[in-house]
């Protein structure tokens, strides 16, 4: 490494001084290269003992057998390696642990002889080797028995880790706690789920399951509740927790939760809250200014959001000027997104907003739009390669096209000509 | 205060026919001399003398509880250093030294050491680690004991004894002065640095270095190189002392930090300790090194000549080249502590015999990455002339067959190196509050590496090899590393010009001969080796990797050789 940088900053200063910055250049990659490698597997440092080097060569040999694939001998130098974890500097002791842990589960998972409780094994040895890795690993070993169907002891142990404390060190990893809890209660909302299919089957028939299944909504319902309080990204929670609001008829509560989720300026900005938000007024017949107001935030953060093609009929159907040159900027928002240009429904909004404005005089504001716009389109939409593609695609979306492109562009003789090209061809075939 | 207890019972012991019982803290009774533990209890027995004088059996057992709590024995960091040495010279004479190694050589070494140092066998001998002055005398008594004993057991059967006398030599059973917490008496001194210094206290490379002023003495062929490489295949006890350790001495606390071991040391390192020693020790001047010895670079040369698969043809020019820059002198070569010259650069003779191949290669084949392979293009068209001799020696086949042999030998390096077990199966614990979280952990460990192991399928690898001098095997035989280049010629390095049999290579290049001086400079190698041709620094790997040290040692010892060579060739010329 040092030999290459070493020459091609020599060459750097054969060529001219002033082309490049030879120090930060040489500088930045270094730094880079040392800052890709994780601390475990660094070059040989200086003064190493022979422990340390030995651990250094068997996390080595262990990384590329776990590569290959070659998991007996992984499993056979991860048995050297658990050496590490006798090491007297609590430090090293740390990392060790973290890598046995991983690795370990990896191994055992791939590993075609390896039984499920050597992976439960290993995860209780892990939790209680230290204190500090406690909650990951309850964490990880809960989302192992979730993958392995054991929803029941996942929630088991979640609750176990919950109920641990140890000080200083269960506040350093508060915020894995708080996971924890999470995700307890959302187990708790699942089980409530299967609880209420279950009696919705049965048709309501026995009294008995419901109190149980009220029971686990109550705890549901508090866990989720006080983890959605804090700032973060908690979707599928809140959805679980609007749900069970919702079949108990507290629209109001689930409405102030997702308001909430959606404007608190402490959260991170997350579409999806809108969405979700928008949906819940939907299905609750809310008045359309609402549903309007939370698009138009909707629109703000992603253009290119198919909820877009609701919110323009909701703009047209407004009646306002306003609103209907607004929908023509949301629209041609969305169209200049590659993934909606050979969409038929886009383009067939875009014609019901052109037309209505059109029908309502508006074709100044039109053609304003259409001025900013003009050269890009031309060149994303509508040239010969393009109607070709349409044509392909869908027959529909070409005539669709050429109306609108009459409308904004009169006579544009590239696209119009290919397109009565192609459609005059079409004809012929049929 | 045990025969109070065991008055009544005078049968005498099944095994060792004694009479001297005494009893264990549940009251069985056993046998003080072999440890024989028998049926009788001594329940019934308490309640008869309970109601006589209980007070007096009460005292006798919390006295009991303490010695049993100070595990049986006290010890002294020094013993325990004779009991490694011991095991580690039974190893060597296992390995092929001849027996008077540990008898005589060790031996006396050790005591000689011992009296220099004023540890024992002295009059006043040092107070390590002792605190208050009542206690002096006892240590003075102890110790006076010790050399007594030892002094009049000569060449002893085995430590043990010695153990044994010191410990009842008078001495109380009172857990030593010292508060630290630790098996052995006076391990507070014997990590102090000051007493460290002041009295050369013994550590665990410094066994190493005793072993080989012992090995230089007797002048056996295993050369320090050698040594160390025994010491990672684990031939030779250093790694888990605590394995060695009789049963009654247990390792923890202060003991710990002297006895542990997390590296082998290096080859400089065994070599400056070595010259300490030898001052402190004042030993005299060692046998003198002469053409018949093992060590010998005549004799070692061939060695390396052979474990390098080069032709043994070669072997002549090394002499000569030996013989130009004085090295085969006695003079030279005798381990001496007391010249200035030596203590500088110690004398290493693996380094030297390998530096003296690589320079007699220089010489013929000059190793700048031209003309060694113009030579051997000249050997292939020859060999190829003439398949069934076995022809001339070519560099390039030669480097292929120990690339290829060098790499596979790397890997198994390696290999071994990642597997090394460093920690013993005992935990050491090293405070007193880390007890239960140190054997928590070795627990989690084993358990762990019983989980793995079982899934780690059959098991590849080799057993143990057993100890050799060599790493290659050249010849024929499916499991040998190469094809052998020992019995090829090396007639195309010599020309005949102007009737003179000269060598075909004219010129000899070499690096900056002027040395610098030793305080400022460390080594220069990492910046010089850009430099350098790269089949000399893949020369020098070969062989540092041959001798496990490093290649800028290596290095070093070529110019040492090539400082002496050229000086006296200009000379010569003159």
């Amino acid at each position: 490494m040092d030999d290459i940088e070493a020459e091609l900053n020599a060459a750097s200063n054969i060529y001219g001084n002033g082309e490049f910055d030879d120090n930060t250049w040489g500088g930045s990659s270094v730094k880079s290269s040392s800052s890709l490698l994780p601390p475990a597997v660094c070059p040989e440092r200086p003064k190493e003992t022979g422990f340390h080097k030995t651990l250094r060569l068997c996390l080595g040999s262990v990384r590329d057998a776990m590569l290959h694939h070659r998991w007996e001998d992984a499993a056979k130098y991860i048995s050297h390696y658990t050496h590490a974890l006798e090491d007297t500097d609590s430090a090293n002791q740390l990392i060790a642990s973290e890598i046995v842990w991983r690795l370990g589960c990896e191994i055992l998972h791939h590993h075609p002889n390896s039984k499920p409780e050597d992976i439960i094994d290993l995860y209780e040895r892990m939790k209680n080797f230290g204190v500090k890795n406690f909650a990951k690993i309850s964490l990880d070993h809960a989302f192992h028995l979730l993958v392995s169907s054991q929803p029941e002891e996942a929630r088991r142990q979640l609750s176990i880790a919950e109920s641990w404390r140890y000080g200083r060190q269960s506040a350093a990893q508060s915020q894995d706690l708080n996971l924890i809890r999470a995700y307890r209660g959302f187990l708790d909302y699942i089980t409530w789920r299967n609880r209420r299919s279950t009696a919705d089957e049965a048709d309501h028939h026995d009294d008995s399951s419901n109190p149980e299944m009220h029971s686990y909504f109550r705890q549901a319902s508090v866990t989720l509740k006080e983890v959605i309080r804090h700032p973060g990204t908690w979707d599928p929670f809140v959805l679980g927790y609007i749900d069970m609001l919702e079949f108990y008829n507290d629209q109001k509560g689930a409405e102030k939760v997702l308001k909430d989720y959606a404007y608190d300026k402490a959260f991170p900005a997350n579409p999806n809250a809108h969405i979700y938000l928008y949906e819940f007024l939907k299905r609750n017949d809310a008045p359309k200014k609402k549903l309007m107001k939370v698009l138009e935030i909707l629109q703000v953060l992603v253009p290119s959001h198919k909820l877009a093609l609701e919110y323009c009929p909701l703009l047209v159907d407004s009646e306002d000027d306003g609103n209907l040159g607004k929908a023509l900027q949301v629209i041609m928002d969305l169209l200049e997104y590659t993934s909606w240009k050979h969409s038929v429904n886009a383009w067939k909004c875009l014609w019901v907003v052109v037309f209505s404005m059109l029908q309502r005089h508006l074709q100044d504001a039109v053609q304003q739009e259409w001025q900013k716009r003009s050269e890009l389109w031309l060149a994303l939409h509508f040239r010969t390669y393009h109607a070709k593609k349409d044509a392909q695609v869908d027959r529909d979306l070409l005539l669709l096209k050429t109306r609108v492109l009459l409308t904004f562009a009169g006579r544009n003789p590239e696209y119009r000509k290919a397109a009565t090209k192609l459609i005059s061809g079409n004809n012929v075939d049929d | 205060m045990d025969a109070e207890l065991t008055r009544g019972y005078s049968v005498p012991c099944e095994r060792c026919s004694a009479v001297d019982w005494g009893v264990s803290d549940s009251g069985q009774f056993y046998c003080r001399s072999c440890h024989n533990i028998i049926e009788r209890v001594r329940e019934f027995e308490e309640t008869e003398v309970l109601s006589t004088s209980s007070r007096v059996t009460t005292l006798s057992r919390s006295s009991l509880k303490k010695n049993e709590k100070v595990l049986g024995k006290e010890w002294m960091v020094i013993e325990g250093f004779q009991f490694i040495l011991t095991h580690q010279a039974d190893a060597l004479l296992s390995l092929g030294v001849c027996s008077q190694f540990k008898d005589d050589v060790l031996w006396n070494f050790w005591r000689r050491y011992l009296q220099k140092t004023q540890q024992a066998f002295t009059q006043n001998p040092i107070n390590l680690g002792r605190v208050s002055a009542d206690v002096d005398s006892d240590s003075a008594l102890e110790s006076v004991a010790l050399t007594d004993v030892s002094m009049q057991s000569g060449p002893s059967p085995g430590p043990e004894s010695e153990l044994d006398l010191g410990a009842s030599a008078g001495h109380s059973s009172d857990g030593g002065a010292s508060s630290v917490w630790s098996g052995s008496m006076d391990t507070s001194g014997y990590l102090n640095p000051r007493f460290k210094r002041r009295h050369h206290l013994m550590t665990m490379p410094k066994t190493l270095a005793l072993c080989y002023l012992a090995l230089l003495w007797v002048r056996e062929g295993i050369t320090l190189a050698d040594l160390l490489r025994f010491v990672f295949e684990r031939h030779i006890p250093y790694l888990h002392i605590h394995d060695v350790f009789p049963e009654e001495i247990t390792l923890f606390g202060r003991d710990a930090h002297i006895f542990r071991v997390e590296s082998i040391p290096s080859y400089r390192r065994v070599q400056e300790e070595a010259m300490k020693l030898a001052r402190v020790m004042e030993l005299p001047t060692f046998p003198p090194i002469s053409e018949e010895c093992l060590l010998h670079p005549a004799l070692l040369s061939l060695r390396y000549l052979t474990e390098a698969n080069l032709p043994d043809e070669l072997h002549h020019w090394v002499c000569k080249v030996m013989a130009q820059s004085g090295l085969a002198e006695e003079s030279v070569l005798t381990f001496d502590h007391a010249s200035k010259a030596q203590r500088n650069s110690p004398i290493g003779y693996d380094l030297q015999a390998c530096a003296l191949i690589i320079v007699s290669m220089k010489l013929l084949f000059r190793l700048n990455d031209h003309e060694e392979w113009i030579f051997s293009e000249q050997a292939e068209d020859h060999n190829f002339a003439d398949m069934e001799s076995p022809g001339l020696f070519s560099l390039t086949w030669w480097y292929e067959a120990m690339l290829r042999a060098l790499d596979k030998a790397k890997k198994r390096e390696e290999q071994h190196t990642a597997s090394q077990i460093w920690k013993s199966s005992k935990a050491l614990v090293f405070r007193k509050k880390d007890r239960t979280v140190s054997l928590k952990r070795r627990r989690v460990v084993e358990h762990l590496q019983n989980t793995f192991r079982k899934l780690s399928g059959p098991s590849p690898d080799p057993p143990r090899s057993k100890p050799s001098s060599f790493i290659f095997r050249w010849g024929e035989g499916e499991d040998s590393d190469g094809p052998s280049f020992h019995q090829t010629k090396l007639d195309h390095v010599m020309k005949t010009k102007c009737d003179a049999h000269v060598t075909a290579n004219e010129k000899y290049w070499h690096p900056v001969l002027r040395q610098c001086s030793k305080r400022v400079c460390k080594d220069h190698y990492a910046e010089v080796e850009a430099t350098l041709p790269r089949m000399y620094v893949w020369l020098l790997g070969l062989f540092s990797f041959l001798l496990r040290v490093k290649p800028s040692a290596m290095h070093e010892e070529v110019l040492k050789v090539e400082r002496r060579f050229v000086k006296c060739w200009r000379r010569n010329r003159q």
